[in-house]
């Protein structure tokens, strides 16, 4: 039995979350019922088509939306909206555009920090720079946003994200806009992150092959409505690399994971 | 359609390909001496300009037009009788008052807008029923209320000026990337931080190009003011020269003018660069 309450451990209780359409007054069920439990330190993908309430439960997991029913539970303790003065568990990466573009690489590393208002200056400084280095970016501190590729940007992302040093990240599609080669690399990048920080990884994606060359766990969702289908363990090696593409055992995870979505998949081309 | 697009883009390239011998040689010249292109170029077209002025002033009688040496000739009688700075002082203390309070009442009307739908509700009305209104249309009516003077100077820029200041701010804070509100937010950004990290720097773009926009309008203000009554003033000074076809003195005023508008902008802008340094890398929106 997984341990759920130790350190960026996840609980889903019954959650559902309904949305209510203003105008009309109809509500629409982004995500039904969802039981599930996360272990902590376990790198965890989502799959599932576009409107299967992924980023919802993303978005619930992280406390910025508050489910309809249920409970949602993180390191034991439910989650609520991120205040200014809490201590914050769980941080989360965006998609693409949310490096502020007035801020240089290191405030936008700073920024979540500087937020959270528990560290001195001199802290919040060292810290940064630190992770600017994990990353690779040293050398790029007084850089703005716009003077960095994809890629880079997406680096910026992650070292504001982990400068938190939180228990739980979540990250929702973070390397969809980039191009192949380097999401693969970002991909790879990611994992040596992970495996030094080890908090709790829940990776939101499209992409099967990179949800399995990520993840411990693959959550499949179907939709209409949203919910989780199917559980599966990927208990590939690690460290894992590139290579691991070809093998024939990934490949038929990678199509099972295609096949059990497939229905889901023509539902939302039929709608 | 896709198919002329495309030979236009050849005839482009292949034009490029070979340029005329006067600009191979010109591009040689600025090569050869490091020069900056740019400036050289607008140095040559100022000239150009300078030369035809001359050549037209030249042509024709003074009481057409007149050339940049008469113009330099009444300017240095302006200044030496001390009429000019008369004129330059009026005008310009109109001007700063004007547009600092366009500036920052706009700001201010702009804001409250963007902070309460209610004021929007009521005031936007108001503000793109009097911004469609041409100023010439409304500065009597301020004449004959405030009469001829600094005061009515002042409103009448300030009308002139403030609506792109109203209409930039708030365009500008309803742009700001959701997203970066969503980033600030996901981090459990208060109110004021919000504000000062996100809301306000997603806006500054909008409220730079509405304060440049204000400068020149302002100008335009001043002038206006002036013909329609004043008793000082570089817009006085246009006026009456013109109705005593005094062309020389005439032009010393449409420079004046002219020369205060580039140097404003460029001051706007050198503040930009100060105040929003990400923006270099930008284009400017709201324009």
């Amino acid at each position: 039995m997984s341990n759920t309450s130790e350190e960026g451990g996840i609980v889903y209780e019954n959650v559902r979350k309904v949305y209510t359409d203003k105008q009309t007054g109809d509500d629409f069920l982004a995500v039904d019922t969802v039981n599930e439990q996360i272990e902590g330190g376990k790198f965890v993908s989502i799959v599932g088509p576009s409107g299967c309430g992924k980023t919802t439960l993303l978005h619930l997991t992280h406390g910025l939306l508050s489910p309809t029913d249920g409970e949602i539970r993180v390191d034991g303790s439910p989650v609520v909206r991120p205040r200014d003065e809490a201590e914050l568990n769980r941080t989360v990466v965006f998609q693409e555009h949310n490096l502020m573009p007035w801020y240089t690489v290191r405030d936008n590393v700073m920024y979540g920090m500087k937020t959270r208002k528990r560290l001195s200056k001199t802290e919040i400084s060292t810290t940064a720079q630190n992770y600017i280095e994990m990353v690779g970016l040293s050398g790029f501190e007084n850089s703005y946003p716009v003077e960095l590729s994809g890629g880079m940007q997406q680096r910026v992302n992650l070292a504001r994200a982990l400068s938190l040093e939180p228990s739980l990240i979540l990250m929702d599609e973070p390397f969809s806009s980039l191009d192949a080669q380097t999401k693969e690399i970002m991909q790879e990048e990611l994992l040596e992150l992970w495996q030094k920080e080890r908090s709790t990884v829940l990776f939101i994606t499209h992409d099967l092959e990179e949800a399995v060359f990520l993840s411990d766990e693959v959550l499949v969702m179907g939709t209409q409505p949203g919910r989780v289908i199917q559980r599966h363990e990927i208990d590939f090696e690690r460290p894992r690399s590139r290579s691991l593409r070809n093998d024939v055992e990934f490949n038929s995870t990678v199509e099972q994971l295609w096949s059990e979505l497939e229905d889901e998949v023509q539902k939302t081309i039929r709608m | 359609m896709s198919i002329d697009k495309h030979w236009t883009k050849t005839k482009g390239t292949v034009g490029r390909v070979t340029p005329q011998p006067v600009v191979v040689a010109y591009r040689q010249v600025i090569r050869q001496y490091g020069l900056n292109k740019n400036r050289v170029d607008i140095a040559i077209s100022a000239l150009i300009g300078i030369a035809l002025w001359e050549f037209a002033g030249q042509a024709t009688p003074a009481i057409v037009f007149v050339g940049l040496s008469d113009t330099l000739v009444a300017w240095q009688g302006l200044i030496a009788s001390g009429e000019y700075w008369r004129h330059v002082q009026a005008s310009g203390s109109a001007f700063v008052v004007g547009y600092a309070a366009a500036v920052s009442i706009g700001l201010t009307i702009g804001l409250m807008m963007v902070l309460s739908d209610s004021i929007r509700t009521v005031v936007s009305p108001w503000v793109d029923a009097l911004y469609a209104t041409p100023r010439l249309a409304i500065a009597p009516l301020i004449l004959v209320w405030l009469g001829i003077g600094f005061n009515s100077k002042v409103v009448i820029i300030w009308l002139t000026a403030v609506f792109p200041m109203i209409i930039n701010t708030q365009t500008g804070f309803d742009n700001v990337d959701n997203s970066l509100k969503q980033v600030a937010q996901s981090f459990g950004a208060s109110q004021p931080r919000m504000f000062l990290t996100v809301l306000l720097p997603g806006a500054l773009p909008y409220i730079i190009a509405g304060a440049r926009l204000a400068t020149i309008r302002s100008i335009i203000g001043v002038v206006v003011a002036e013909f329609l009554g004043a008793r000082a003033g570089i817009g006085y000074l246009i006026f009456q020269s013109a109705g005593q076809f005094r062309i020389a003195e005439m032009l010393v005023g449409i420079v004046t003018v002219a020369g205060a508008g580039i140097i404003l902008v460029r001051v706007v802008y050198m503040i930009q660069y100060r105040a929003a340094p990400w923006l270099k890398y930008t284009e400017l929106e709201g324009e």
